[in-house]
């Protein structure tokens, strides 16, 4: 439990920072580690700081879902045009594969998201005639 | 009827909009006993209503084939995650499942074909009857109107039970308390208060709301059943929250009862709102505060316990003529442990509410029913409100009453009386023996009066304690058949005039005259 404390201080520490000073920084851990007779925990810490580096960047991609994986790069080209427009890039997104969206796409970059798929409209569709 | 299905399709299609919409969401990260801690949602506001997608990954059909959506309602805003009251089936609820913000916070939708219907907290029906048209939602919880947009309470509402309505009255748009040990009538005072709405006319009949929380079902069902053999269920709306749903519908029902109340309130009509009981909504509110690790206090309650009730009953008002002049009545239950009432929740809602009615077990179980204890149920605007007819008779009852139960005690001790205690203690038995009511059987106003005008002018005196309830059948009976002027002048005048005041005064003597059998001691 120690050890994901630290690991969470240490990610929180180095955002925003520039090489030098993450070299200063890391130094300065090192020390405090010493100090308090932590050093064995430092795999530990490695790998909590590893999963929540991990973790960030996975929530910080833009990954489209596309249907098709067969017509993958036209709904490519049309997610990133919608996906641009919402704010979310394009460019260097995780391209996935759900076949149960029957086509269409959706794009998901942190706590957004963006459901052009059939399957979604299908659904609105579906409840709207039944609450009609 | 397939060529309708076809068009309804057709013109859905038309007319469907599979526009883009950039959506909120988080993802469900733990899930259990009725809460979702949720990472994401980051703009999420307090009270939010989410909903639960479970389509993701699912096939079209197996999404469609479903059953009903699962909201839920944000209640902690954490650093990480944000807790969500799950408001549904939890079980369907799972680590992954992704969560989407619905930019709103929790409504119940209203209409005037709610009237009638049973529906849950969240304004879908119970009953079976299928889903009733949506004119509006209203928001669950939703600030109370400030002191610029009230009045004072000023018209009264009728009870039907005579010793609410002579000693304890109740205006429109008041909070008066019902308090008591299980078992000791709460409900039925309720009940019969929606019963007596049926004696006003059409016009001025408040829309009745009966919140059924944490209750058994057998109960809420025999309860609707009665009301609806009485004919009351053509103004009345059940909320039920039953001990079998989630604590959190628990907590939510008397919110969604108030803003159904409100909903009709804002027209300008009248409205009654019942919560069955609060007791049973603290100890679900204190459950899921518990389950979101909120810290506990005093009887490991949570700290804004207070605000829970205050926030809710603040919601009672007589609005001003400017904002319609509706009004909203709230009559909270609360049920006490061994008649303590100074215990932790009966003391916040005594002193939040506008008064209480005290039900006692001791004179439930000596017969006295409905077993009000006089000197400590009090109405503190309700005598504002209260029709001049009736203030004009109850004026001196309570006094009467109060004595003659202290004279009462005193009595057990002391063999020898003098002439004016004796006959204190004997106008006061029959004085509590013409307070006693049958349940379901509320009177309307014009009807009380002349009762409390015979009791308070020493007729019952004349006739044997155990013949009081005949008496007053009979005289009734009496003036339906030889004096229905005085009901009729009492509804419309809603005073004891110089006229009314004579021929009651005639329809006593000759009632007494011509029905010596009763009087024989």
């Amino acid at each position: 439990m120690l050890s994901k404390y630290y690991a969470q201080a240490l990610h929180k520490s180095l955002q925003g920072r520039n090489r030098e000073s993450v070299d200063a920084l890391f130094a300065n851990f090192i020390a405090i580690l010493r100090a308090k007779g932590h050093m064995s925990l430092l795999s530990y810490i490695l790998k909590d700081f590893a999963r929540i580096r991990g973790k960030e960047e996975k929530y910080n991609a833009t990954r489209i879902t596309v249907a098709d994986k067969s017509a993958a790069k036209r709904y490519t080209e049309e997610a990133a045009e919608y996906a641009g427009q919402a704010g979310f890039e394009a460019k260097g997104a995780i391209i996935e594969e759900d076949l149960s969206l029957i086509g269409g796409f959706r794009a998901e970059k942190r706590d957004m998201i963006l459901d052009r798929s059939f399957k979604r409209m299908l659904i609105e569709l579906y409840r709207k005639f039944i609450a009609a | 009827m397939d060529n309708v299905i076809i068009e309804k399709i057709k013109k859905e299609i038309e007319n469907f909009s599979g526009k883009e919409k950039l959506e909120q969401v988080g993802r469900v990260v733990r899930a259990g006993d009725g809460v979702a801690e949720v990472e994401g949602l980051t703009d999420a506001v307090m009270s939010e209503m989410v909903v639960f997608d479970e389509s993701e990954g699912m096939e079209l059909q197996d999404a469609i084939e479903g059953a009903e959506l699962v909201y839920g309602q944000v209640l902690n805003l954490e650093e990480d995650v944000v807790k969500v009251v799950i408001l549904g089936n939890a079980g369907r609820v799972k680590e992954g499942t992704l969560v989407k913000s619905l930019g709103k916070v929790l409504s119940i939708p209203v209409s005037e074909e709610i009237i009638g219907r049973v529906v849950n907290p969240l304004g879908e029906a119970l009953d079976g009857k299928g889903k009733f048209s949506i004119a509006n939602y209203m928001p669950i919880e939703r600030e109370a109107y400030g002191v610029i947009d009230r009045q004072s309470v000023n018209a009264p509402l009728h009870t039907g039970i005579k010793a609410i309505d002579s000693m304890t009255p109740i205006g429109r748009g008041q909070r008066e308390l019902i308090i008591g040990d299980r078992s000791t009538g709460k409900t039925t005072l309720a009940i019969d208060a929606i019963l007596n709405q049926k004696n006003e006319p059409k016009e001025a009949r408040p829309v009745c709301i009966y919140v059924a929380i944490g209750q058994k079902e057998s109960k809420t069902a025999r309860i609707v059943a009665e009301l609806e053999r009485r004919g009351a269920m053509e103004y009345t709306v059940v909320v039920s929250a039953p001990a079998s749903v989630s604590a959190a519908l628990q907590f939510l029902a008397p919110y969604a009862g108030a803003a159904i109340g409100e909903y009709f309130m804002d027209q300008g009509k009248d409205a009654l709102v019942i919560y069955d009981d609060l007791s049973k909504q603290a100890v679900a509110y204190r459950q899921m505060s518990l389950l979101l690790r909120r810290p506990p206090g005093r009887e490991a309650y949570p700290g804004d316990i207070f605000y829970l009730h205050s926030r809710l009953l603040e919601r009672a008002a007589k609005l001003s003529d400017e904002k319609g002049g509706g009004s909203l009545t709230a009559l909270p239950i609360i049920e006490t442990q061994e008649s303590d009432v100074s215990a932790y929740i009966p003391t916040n809602v005594i002193s939040i509410t506008d008064g209480q009615i005290y039900l006692d077990a001791e004179l439930f179980n000596r017969g006295m029913k409905p077993a009000i204890n006089v000197g400590l149920s009090v109405s503190r605007v309700g005598s504002a409100a209260q029709t001049k007819a009736m203030k004009k008779v109850a004026g001196k009852i309570r006094l009467e009453l109060a004595q003659f139960r202290e004279l009462e005690a005193f009595v057990q001790f002391s063999q020898d009386l003098d002439e004016n205690t004796k006959r204190r203690i004997e106008s006061g038995k029959r004085l509590s023996e013409a307070l006693k009511q049958n349940k379901n059987m509320p009177l309307g106003f014009e009807r009380q009066v002349p009762i409390i005008y015979a009791a308070v002018n020493g007729l019952l005196n004349q006739a044997p304690v155990e013949r009081v309830g005949e008496v007053e059948e009979k005289f009734l009976a009496y003036i339906d058949m030889e004096k229905p002027e005085i009901f009729e002048k009492l509804k419309r005048d809603r005073d004891i005039t110089e006229e009314i005041e004579k021929l009651l005064k005639e329809a006593l003597s000759d009632f007494i005259n011509t029905h010596n059998e009763l009087f024989a001691k």
